[in-house]
């Protein structure tokens, strides 16, 4: 107890030196805990910029449609569905979609595409489609005979705003139907496969040229933390089986974009590690030197009866005082720049002009707070703490007295 | 001037422990930071000739505007003397030649759009390794005349199997309708399914006798030796080849690729900046501590009547030889260390083990060095270990000297 009081008095008794390892290990404790929410923010941007074109976060079709794109192939109940993506609180959005591969065609040329009727306002918060427009307007719930398209389509056809074009489909009663629609808005994602070969109109005009009465294909989820994808999938499997819905993750739809995140994580991480082995010798030579310095005053402390293991207990103590201050400074500095970096986002473009290019890109990065990425650097810092300090003040016990005490 | 020089380099040995921990801090750091930054560079090259494995190659040389229409009637009119072109190029592992075509495949009830690519086998698979991710039956031999080797999801689709004969129909260069009946002998899966669902595989003289192609082309693809060189190489081609010809590098044929690198290289930035910061916290704080604990010895300096400035400037060089000798240290330490990995690579399996199953990700990282980047982090370094002593170097020259010799105290 005695020792917890001299130790805690030494920590006071020389404010600079404490400061300055108070700061060493508070300043790299913050600057560590920011990079380590910088790059679980980067994970989840990746993912949203990943999903973020067609997918959301899961798709529910019927059956077989996967396969074939098949207009039959429709979801019979998806009312069913939708109350119940209304009612989960982890759902953020959802969008209803009918897809169909057709054939439009212009004066001047034809192409196969994938038609998607959407309900546009839904689709806005799900896909960035509707952020990607470069010419006309994005789509009205209102439209009958409006139709978007892609940037390189648009070339490809030769076709320009307000121009009609003619798309084909088979329909879900056989027939073979055809309806012209004038081009309301061009967009432009960056993503040429896209630009290519989507092609958007309204969910009630892909309904009727298909003649699916109120039938829709696909339903696309998009949930507030991405994280609870499986647990949302596994309870839509629970409640709606897995005989007619096929439900799927876009971790199932797309397994290489799953391996790419998954290794730019592992690479992140492998980051970390080196960084953390910086700083905690950073942290270690200002320890280190700040124990080795009182080696006279260790001496002059055994000279007057002290024992050397009482030494060795004192600068334990003090180093565990210095560490938790430094610990907890550090973590409030560091939550309070992720804080405020949070709220403004850190834009990416403005790294990389080149980036401004692809407009569908998601370009801000939030950084994220996850409790157990501050509490293992900060214990792991005060364990390097502790073990630190503990080999200068033994080598001292060690020493006779006056050795000590004439040590420079 | 001199004098202090001399001063300063025999307290940095005087206080050999304390200026190891100095180096010791500088040279990590510095360390550190090289390979973090070759580590990233070498991370963004993997994900590049991953990628272009697949199916674009890093070049690919057509007739001008073949590549948005996949025209039949754009092909290269004389591949061969294109060929001999390249073939004294030096920066190339190996190209061949491809036909390139959207058609319509139809098995049993179903029809539908495919892009059709002719390859010549052999050197195909010395560019791209489609081949290796054969899930079902085996990739194209260069006798397989009626072959075609299709994706999953095209199969899945179709509901093809191995020895399933499907039809081809498509626009010859002829102005004909060319049309052929194909046996499936494999089926791959790249993971990808904008491949997976789309391109089919025949060789180059099925798919010449289908689109009235013979002895043609509708582009060669190019596999350089280097990814760094594609730049070069692809405007020194597109001059050589000049007018009518377009030499697309991977950027053009993949853009989203090439965000994708941006991307990423702007993620590190982010990163290397705040690495930065830590390291340069850590060398502060230990210039910092070691000016601090020698109050009592800038005391006793000024009381023999040694200047204000002179001892700041005392300081400031001390940090200046130590920066120097950490920076060297840490820089040579970096550049062997990384050279070693980046003949080495790292191998990631060891840390995920699907890695090992799957030929579609990058799995051994080669870190990349580079001088440029080595000068920029070794000049940031010292400059940081200079300033970091300015502070308490100004501080250390307004002590009173009676009162830093007795109490060694600051204040």
């Amino acid at each position: 107890m005695l020792f917890l009081k001299i130790a805690w008095k030494n920590v006071l008794r020389r404010p600079t030196r404490t400061a300055i390892t108070v700061s060493a290990i508070g300043l790299g404790l913050a600057f560590f805990v920011l990079l380590w929410s910088l790059a679980d923010g980067l994970y989840a941007q990746l993912i949203n910029n990943s999903i973020g074109f067609q997918l959301g976060h899961l798709q529910i079709n019927a059956t077989g449609f996967r396969q074939e794109y098949n207009p039959k192939i429709a979801l019979n109940e998806s009312d069913k569905i939708t109350d119940w993506l209304e009612k989960d609180k982890r759902i953020k959005n959802y969008s209803k979609r009918i897809e169909t591969p057709a054939f439009l065609y212009s004066a001047t040329g034809s192409m196969g595409i994938l038609l998607t009727g959407i309900n546009p306002s839904e689709e806005a918060k799900v896909t960035v489609i509707s952020r990607t427009i470069s010419a006309g307007d994005y789509l009205d719930e209102r439209d009958e005979r409006s139709i978007l398209i892609g940037k390189y389509l648009a070339e490809n056809l030769g076709v320009d705003l307000g121009e009609k074009l003619i798309v084909t489909v088979s329909a879900a009663d056989g027939t073979l139907a055809q309806e012209a629609f004038r081009v309301k808005g061009i967009f432009n994602t960056g993503v040429e496969n896209f630009d290519k070969s989507l092609v958007f109109i309204t969910l009630a005009s892909a309904q009727r040229i298909l003649t699916l009465e109120k039938k829709v294909s696909t339903i696309a989820v998009v949930l507030k933390e991405g994280a609870k994808v499986e647990e949302v999938e596994q309870d839509l499997k629970n409640e709606f089986g897995n005989v007619i819905y096929d439900i799927r993750s876009w971790k199932e739809i797309m397994p290489i974009i799953v391996q790419m995140i998954d290794l730019f994580n592992l690479i992140l991480y492998l980051v970390l590690e080196i960084v953390f082995v910086v700083m905690a010798i950073g942290v270690s030579n200002t320890i280190l030197m700040s124990v080795i310095e009182r080696t006279r005053e260790f001496g002059m402390l055994m000279a007057i009866g002290t024992s050397g293991s009482r030494i060795v207990k004192m600068v334990i103590f003090e180093s565990i005082f210095i560490g938790i201050i430094g610990i907890i400074i550090g973590n409030a500095i560091g939550i309070i720049l992720i804080l405020a970096i949070g709220r403004i986002g850190i834009d990416l473009s403005l790294i990389s002009s080149a980036l401004r290019n692809y407009p569908g890109l998601m370009r801000m990065v939030y950084p994220v707070i996850v409790i157990q990425h501050l509490i293992i650097p900060s214990l792991l810092l005060l364990l390097v703490n502790v073990l630190v300090s503990l080999y200068p003040s033994v080598k001292a016990a060690r020493l006779k007295p006056m050795e000590a005490i004439r040590f420079i | 001037m001199k004098t202090f020089i001399k001063i300063a380099w025999r307290n940095i040995f005087r206080n050999w422990r304390r200026s190891f921990f100095a180096i010791l801090a500088i040279a990590t750091g510095l360390g550190a930071l090289i390979f973090v930054w070759a580590f990233v560079d070498g991370t963004n090259q993997q994900e590049v000739s991953t990628y272009t494995s697949f199916l674009s190659g890093h070049i690919q040389i057509h007739k001008t505007g073949f590549q948005r229409e996949l025209s039949v009637f754009r092909a290269l009119d004389n591949p061969s003397a294109i060929l001999s072109e390249i073939a004294h190029q030096e920066n190339i592992e190996e190209f061949s030649e491809r036909i390139e075509q959207r058609v319509l495949l139809s098995f049993a009830d179903k029809t539908s759009g495919a892009i059709l690519m002719g390859v010549d086998p052999e050197k195909e698979s010395k560019i791209t390794t489609l081949w290796k991710m054969m899930e079902h039956g085996r990739f194209l031999g260069p006798a397989d005349q009626s072959g075609i080797v299709v994706g999953k999801d095209l199969a899945e689709r179709f509901n093809l199997s191995l020895g399933s004969e499907v039809s081809v129909l498509a626009q010859a260069a002829d102005g004909s309708l060319g049309a052929a009946k194909f046996k499936v002998i494999g089926i791959y899966h790249s993971g990808i399914d904008t491949i997976d669902r789309v391109y089919v595989f025949v060789t180059l003289p099925a798919a010449q006798d289908l689109f009235a192609l013979w002895g043609r082309a509708t582009g060669i693809v190019i596999k350089a030796k280097k990814i760094e060189s594609v730049t070069n190489l692809q405007s020194s081609l597109s001059k050589e080849l000049g007018q009518g010809i377009e030499v697309l590098d991977w950027r053009k044929i993949i853009p989203e690729l090439e965000t994708s690198v941006i991307l990423h290289e702007v993620e590190a930035t982010i990163i290397l900046a705040i690495v930065f910061l830590i390291v340069a916290i850590g060398i502060l704080n230990t210039v910092l501590m070691s000016v601090v604990e020698r109050v009592r010895e800038f005391g006793i300096m000024m009381a023999l009547g040694t200047a204000n400035l002179q001892i700041t400037m005392l300081v400031v060089m001390e940090a200046f030889l130590l920066g120097t000798v950490g920076v060297i240290l840490g820089g040579v330490g970096g550049l062997i260390v990384t050279s070693i990995l980046g003949k080495r690579g790292i191998d990631l399996t060891s840390y995920m083990e699907f890695l090992q199953a799957s030929p579609r990700t990058p799995d051994i990282i080669y870190p990349i060095l580079r001088l440029d980047r080595i000068i920029l982090l070794a000049g940031l370094v010292l400059m940081v270990t200079i300033f970091a002593s300015i502070y308490p170097a100004v501080k250390a020259a307004r002590y009173q000297p009676v009162v830093a010799i007795r109490t060694g105290e600051t204040v």
